[in-house]
């Protein structure tokens, strides 16, 4: 597994509004972005990224299904964009804190759930981007488990594939919650050409899932 | 003007110097107790409405709420529990969840509303919850969870609670749960976000 640290990347508080619940055409109202300007800040010079992944070749794809040395992901999505895939990229997205949580209020509190949880999806993204220009290949949407038709099982995968401990990120063995709360774990593929088969398309929460920001 | 349109101007507009001046002139010119009725419930339910009508997003919504919570903190009130509530409801999130943001705003509106809450936190193991019932003889076990991979370490919790305190009503929320989940699993109300928490929480302790 390979572990990458980096800064997050910049984040302008208007990019983070859709996240809290805002529609295009709303800005909130002033007092509320002062705080989202001020935690914000707070969030992008106190947290890093840490990044654990690896990269596969050796991977089968059936019509619905996958399967790698260790595991096999039941989703007739994935299987679709593997078709076209060279590599398999299996990775684990954290944020680490580097002061300790402060005492909020509720709103403040909800405020920073929700752009921890913004910065960590952008950080991933980025990431994802820069391993996918240094391979000199495309990448495809994430699928992370518990997502699309892929089951929360599928941390299993990720437990096997990776070391999340070297993290310091704990996978609950019935629920597979993970701790921190703010880490992602996911699957893309890397090839050649676009993979441009987007199930986000033809789902019916796309409007709520946080997945379907990598739609826009 | 008169005083509580300015407070709820101030909360129109987020204003928290004004809010809060208000506040003070309230707290040294009014009976602490008539400060309850005349102005933070029609502040709380001003919010609410202003909410439930898309006025304004939940980050409005819970910034007024916590300056409500506040002008609440700061009065001399014989019976801390706002309404002469004495309801008792123990709060917590699932074995295994570790998501307690929903489950921190429940907490915060049923404080505002006057309800004892003893928060559990997240991650509570079903023994804790059935102990706490138990101890502080909760009239209502409310049950977070954001994970459908809970769900049966959710049920048997239920029917642990239900098998020792009958008395005692159990409500659940969460992102997979829906009102006939929750009916399956043996609680006794599904509540679906913080418009419909109160309603449904004072129509449950009546029926």
């Amino acid at each position: 597994m390979y572990i990458v640290e980096s800064i997050l990347p910049e984040i302008e508080p208007a990019e983070t509004f859709k996240s809290l619940g805002y529609s295009k055409k709303d800005k909130p109202p002033s007092a509320v972005q002062e705080i989202i300007e001020s935690t914000l800040e707070r969030i992008l010079n106190n947290t890093r990224l840490l990044a654990g992944y690896d990269i596969i070749c050796d991977f089968e794809v059936e019509p619905k299904r996958l399967h790698t040395k260790h595991a096999s992901i039941e989703s007739t999505h994935m299987a679709k964009i593997a078709n076209s895939a060279q590599e398999m990229l299996i990775a684990l997205f954290t944020l680490k804190e580097l002061e300790d949580a402060k005492e909020n209020n509720i709103a403040q509190e909800f405020i920073e759930h929700g752009l921890k949880a913004y910065a960590l999806e952008r950080a991933q993204q980025r990431m994802m981007q820069e391993i996918a220009r240094q391979k000199n290949k495309y990448v495809s949407l994430p699928f992370s488990p518990g997502y699309c038709d892929w089951e929360l099982t599928g941390q299993e995968l990720i437990m096997q594939h990776l070391d999340p401990e070297a993290l310091g990120v704990h996978i609950h063995s019935q629920t597979y919650s993970m701790l921190p709360v703010y880490s992602i774990s996911c699957v893309s593929f890397l090839g050649y050409e676009k993979m441009e088969n987007n199930p986000c398309k033809y789902c019916n929460i796309k409007n709520t899932c946080n997945q379907s920001r990598y739609l826009s | 003007m008169s005083t509580n349109q300015n407070l709820l101007q101030a909360l129109n507009h987020l204003d928290k110097n004004l809010f809060f001046e208000e506040v003070e002139s309230l707290i040294r010119n009014e009976p602490h107790e008539d400060i309850v009725n005349a102005y933070f419930n029609p502040g709380l339910e001003h919010t609410k409405e202003r909410y439930e009508q898309n006025y304004i997003g939940l980050p409005e919504f819970l910034l007024s709420v916590q300056w409500l919570q506040e002008l609440l903190n700061k009065l001399d009130l014989k019976n801390r529990t706002q309404n002469n509530k004495q309801i008792k409801i123990v709060l917590g999130v699932i074995e295994g969840d570790p998501h307690d943001m929903g489950k921190n705003i429940v907490k915060k509106l049923y404080e505002c509303y006057g309800y004892q809450v003893i928060d559990l936190g997240k991650d509570v193991s079903q023994d804790k919850f059935v102990q706490s019932s138990q101890e502080h003889e909760a009239d209502i076990v409310g049950i977070s969870t954001m994970m459908s991979t809970t769900m049966e370490v959710l049920e048997k919790t239920i029917q642990r609670i239900r098998e020792s305190r009958p008395e005692c009503r159990i409500v659940t929320g969460g992102a997979f749960i829906n009102a006939a989940i929750a009916s399956n699993i043996g609680a006794d109300k599904y509540i679906e976000n913080a418009i419909n928490l109160i309603p449904e929480t004072e129509e449950l302790l009546t029926n």
